[in-house]
């Protein structure tokens, strides 16, 4: 206890620097509002909001089977999860979102990639937006069912960066290269850009697709007329059910602006299921095994089953914030404030209210602590992956919530964070921010140790 | 950074006093009816595990009988031994959901032994797909071997069904095309006639039958008695709380998310006839009942059948529940007997009561079935909570 309390005591000056009051212990456990649940162990990304109505309760079960069982090839006997490729990065939305949490980029150089995809594109010409690779599509499926050739492999090499802190405390970082090995239809032009993405929780979509669109827009600065350094927009990408465009929320570059629409795009992109609309297989022409191979003449998942996956990742309960009564959790937050992590990282949103169209009852009208705005900034050159992806340029990342970081290690057993699952801890993934979020970064680094384990501790605890 | 670390797990442990400890009971300590019920569980579970040993022992020396001289005879005696066996399964699956030696993250043989949906396509021909699989590749898998096997299994870091319970099922009976019986395989897929790789099928079948008594035989040995390093030896060294809330997370993860949910409720939302577990010999309900007695014996502490014959019942988490709150206890006993009846009345084939209408018998009897293990997951929720521990099922 002895450090615990010298820690508060070296803390409490920038306390009290501080105008807007701290929340109470019990609304910063209950992060997720009335979706929140008291869950530490391995299963605490995967339970039911607490109050799911019954009938969603049944969707939420035949959903959760539809996420984390395995699609297989067809003609098989199942008929309801047959399907999967002919190419695919995965045999089940589970195998990289396990646990409904996060996926790793390989452990070692050379392991095979779980839970970590690589976008591809060719740069547009004169400022247009990228386009696809010739016979590649926009994604590397590493993978194929028997008799059809996989696209290519992803090698992933990493080099040691090294740093320290105002204070003296040295540090190291990995930073991660990846090259395209053992292309099955030509190499892939040099000048092609890649994007590589871990696999985010699943927890928390719906009550993100709840905030109102207008509370997102009403912090957009794209030109930062506020002079903060930080200038914040919107992706805007197509959404097919509408036929146009809308505010993106999802994917690391706020590429999908639903969950539906996120959901029925993994099938396809990543295990190769055709789904009402979307219901073309993803066969570059130069594919012809792949576009020879047995396909069902109809939509490998139907309506009700994707619908069934959207109750279920619209409904798993937010695990609540721990210690949130802590002095030192507290502190972690005044500091988290102090650093201006909050101007992204945005605490605090309120869902539509009941009876709004598209809203399940048990979203509404619930006020939420994800830490985050869904918009775009630019998080400097390093972390940049130099590839468009609608209106987001090739520097900027949608500001990812941090509600459940803490827990990552508990259910996934690792602490890979950021786009790329490069940072090992939540201490390197504060030290890549770049960009926009420098600044804060530097406010990070020039606190002294016990602020920073503060701010680290609040993090982790979230 | 590992000072950093250490410093942030004391400030975790300091102030874990503020989250998560349950209020409403006083925690589990050790009681001469604690120990003997943990005690008594590991020798339930051990006693469990030996006879699915010797069931899977039958069944390779059957498969073994059968692909010498394979016949419709000896191919029956295979099946009905497959299906003693997957009985003698049902009964472990009460072993689940807690990281132990079955479904340990690392180690733990759950996937090979008993994942589904199978890859049909990988393992064999299917319809449309005449030289598809470890059996019809010839070119790609010139040599069958253990390893072959398990790489495909394993493949890409991911999982791909293609080993266990229910590939040997999809080798002995076949693809099932009839809503109204199994599988309908004939032995003369094991009878060579130089184009339908009878030899290389069977030598598959032959091996996925030893791994699978391979993988029973570790499980029995986590389990034995007395064994130094085992998984056995440190449950019985787990402060109390911490064997309990496995054992009762097990009970309650079983009844309401695999049975109810994943096997019934899933099945019957799709009216999709094969949507079920042992899809290819139609003896689903079997398994339905073998689970549902699985749950009964690890509360009870007794074991009617599937433990052998010299196993002696002792007391179960029933004790301890009974020892705090008699009432919820007796609770529990008549859900679990409500339960079981309910299974056991589901009529066979599953597949059969799939495709049929809302209003059927047999799907009025199922939905109750799923009604009656929700409620119990509920009482195993309570039961939870009147023992002071916490399971991640609702009440």
């Amino acid at each position: 206890m002895r450090s615990g309390a010298a820690l508060f005591f070296a803390v409490c000056v920038p306390l009290t620097a501080l105008s807007e009051p701290l929340p109470g212990a019990r609304e910063l456990e209950r992060q997720g509002g009335e979706l929140t649940v008291r869950a530490v162990g391995a299963t605490a990304f995967s339970l039911p909001a607490p109050r799911i109505s019954k009938a969603h309760r049944r969707d939420f079960v035949v959903g959760k089977s539809l996420f984390n069982e395995n699609w297989v090839a067809s003609p098989a006997s199942v008929k309801t999860r047959q399907g999967l490729g002919p190419t695919f990065n995965a045999q089940s939305c589970s195998s990289c979102h396990l646990k409904d949490g996060r996926g790793a980029p390989p452990e070692n150089e050379g392991d095979p990639f779980v839970g970590l995809l690589v976008r591809v594109s060719l740069p547009g010409k004169q400022g247009q937006p990228s386009v696809p690779v010739p016979h590649y599509g926009d994604q590397i499926q590493h993978r194929a069912i028997p008799g059809v050739p996989a696209e290519a492999t992803v090698v992933l090499t990493r080099e040691k960066k090294k740093g320290s802190y105002p204070d003296g405390t040295f540090f190291e970082l990995e930073s991660p290269r990846y090259a395209i090995a053992n292309p099955a239809f030509g190499a892939l032009p040099a000048n092609v850009l890649m994007s590589p993405r871990v696999a985010p929780v699943v927890f928390g979509m719906g009550l993100l697709e709840a905030i109102p669109e207008e509370a997102l827009l009403a912090r957009e600065d794209p030109t930062d007329s506020d002079a903060n350094g930080i200038s914040g927009r919107a992706n805007r990408p197509f959404d097919i059910a509408a036929q146009k465009k809308r505010v993106g929320r999802f994917g690391w570059k706020a590429n999908q602006p639903s969950v539906s629409q996120q959901n029925f795009s993994a099938f396809l992109g990543d295990l190769g299921i055709t789904s009402p609309l979307l219901s073309a297989q993803n066969c570059q022409e130069a594919q012809e095994a792949c576009r020879k191979s047995f396909a069902l003449p109809h939509p490998e998942i139907d309506a009700q089953s994707l619908r069934q996956v959207d109750v279920y990742t619209q409904l798993l309960a937010v695990p609540a914030a721990r210690n949130t009564g802590s002095p030192v959790f507290q502190a972690g937050l005044a500091a988290f404030r102090q650093a201006q992590c909050a101007s992204c990282h945005v605490e605090s949103h309120t869902t539509l209210p009941v009876g709004s169209p598209g809203v399940l009852p048990e979203l509404a009208g619930q006020t939420i602590r994800p830490y985050t705005d869904l918009l775009l900034h630019d998080m400097g050159e390093e972390l940049a992956d130099g590839r468009d992806d609608f209106d987001a340029d090739g520097r900027e990342w949608r500001t990812p919530p941090l509600w459940g970081v803490g827990l990552v290690p508990v259910v996934n057993g690792h602490s890979r964070y950021l786009h790329d699952g490069r940072a090992r801890s939540l201490e390197e993934a504060i030290l890549w921010h770049g960009g926009e979020g420098a600044r804060a970064r530097d406010i990070f680094m020039a606190f002294d140790r016990s602020t920073r384990e503060a701010l680290l501790f609040f993090v982790g605890n979230l | 950074m590992p000072k950093t670390s250490a410093r942030m797990l004391a400030f975790a442990f300091a102030f874990a006093f503020f989250y998560g400890t349950p209020s409403s009971a006083t925690a589990l300590e050790k009681s001469p009816v604690a120990t003997a019920v943990i005690a008594h569980h590991a020798t339930l579970v051990h006693a469990t595990y030996a006879e699915l040993v010797a069931s899977l022992e039958l069944l390779s020396a059957r498969v073994d009988a059968f692909v010498a001289k394979p016949s419709a005879a000896s191919h029956k005696a295979a099946k009905d031994a497959w299906v003693a066996s997957r009985k003698v399964y049902g009964l472990t699956e009460a072993f689940r959901f807690y990281g132990g030696p079955i479904d340990d993250p690392k180690t733990g043989p759950e996937g090979l032994m008993n994942a589904w949906p199978l890859d049909e396509s990988y393992l064999d021909s299917v319809r449309g797909a005449p030289a598809s699989g470890v059996v019809g590749n010839v070119k790609a898998f010139p040599d069958i071997t253990k390893d072959v096997l398990l790489s495909l299994h394993e493949k890409d870091g991911e999982k791909n069904i293609s080993t266990g319970y229910h590939a040997i099922e999809f080798l002995l009976w076949g693809q099932d095309f009839n809503a109204k019986g199994p599988g309908q395989r004939s032995h003369l897929d094991y009878v060579d006639n130089g184009k339908n790789n009878a030899t290389r099928r069977a030598r598959v079948l032959t091996l996925l039958s030893d791994m699978l008594l391979g993988h029973a035989r570790g499980l029995e040995k986590a389990w034995a008695p007395g064994v130094a390093g085992n998984f056995a030896s440190t449950f019985a060294l787990l402060p109390v709380a911490d064997s309990v809330q496995k054992i009762l997370s097990g009970l309650a993860t079983l009844s309401v998310d695999e049975m109810a949910g994943e096997r019934m409720i899933v099945a019957l939302s799709k009216n999709d006839p094969e949507n079920e577990q042992s899809c290819f010999s139609d003896t689903t309900t079997n398994d339905f009942v073998s689970n549902a007695q699985g749950l009964a014996n690890v509360w009870s502490g007794e074991c009617k059948t599937g433990c052998g014959k010299n196993f002696q019942a002792g007391p179960g988490l029933r004790a301890l529940v009974a020892h705090r709150e008699p009432r919820l206890a007796k609770k529990i006993d008549d859900a679990l007997a409500s339960s079981f009846r309910l299974l056991a009345s589901i009529p066979a084939p599953f597949d059969s009561v799939i495709a049929s209408p809302a209003t059927s018998k047999g799907r009025k009897k199922a939905e109750a079935a799923v009604a009656s293990l929700e409620a119990q997951s509920k009482l195993f929720a309570r039961a939870a909570k009147v023992l002071g521990v916490e399971i991640n099922v609702q009440e």
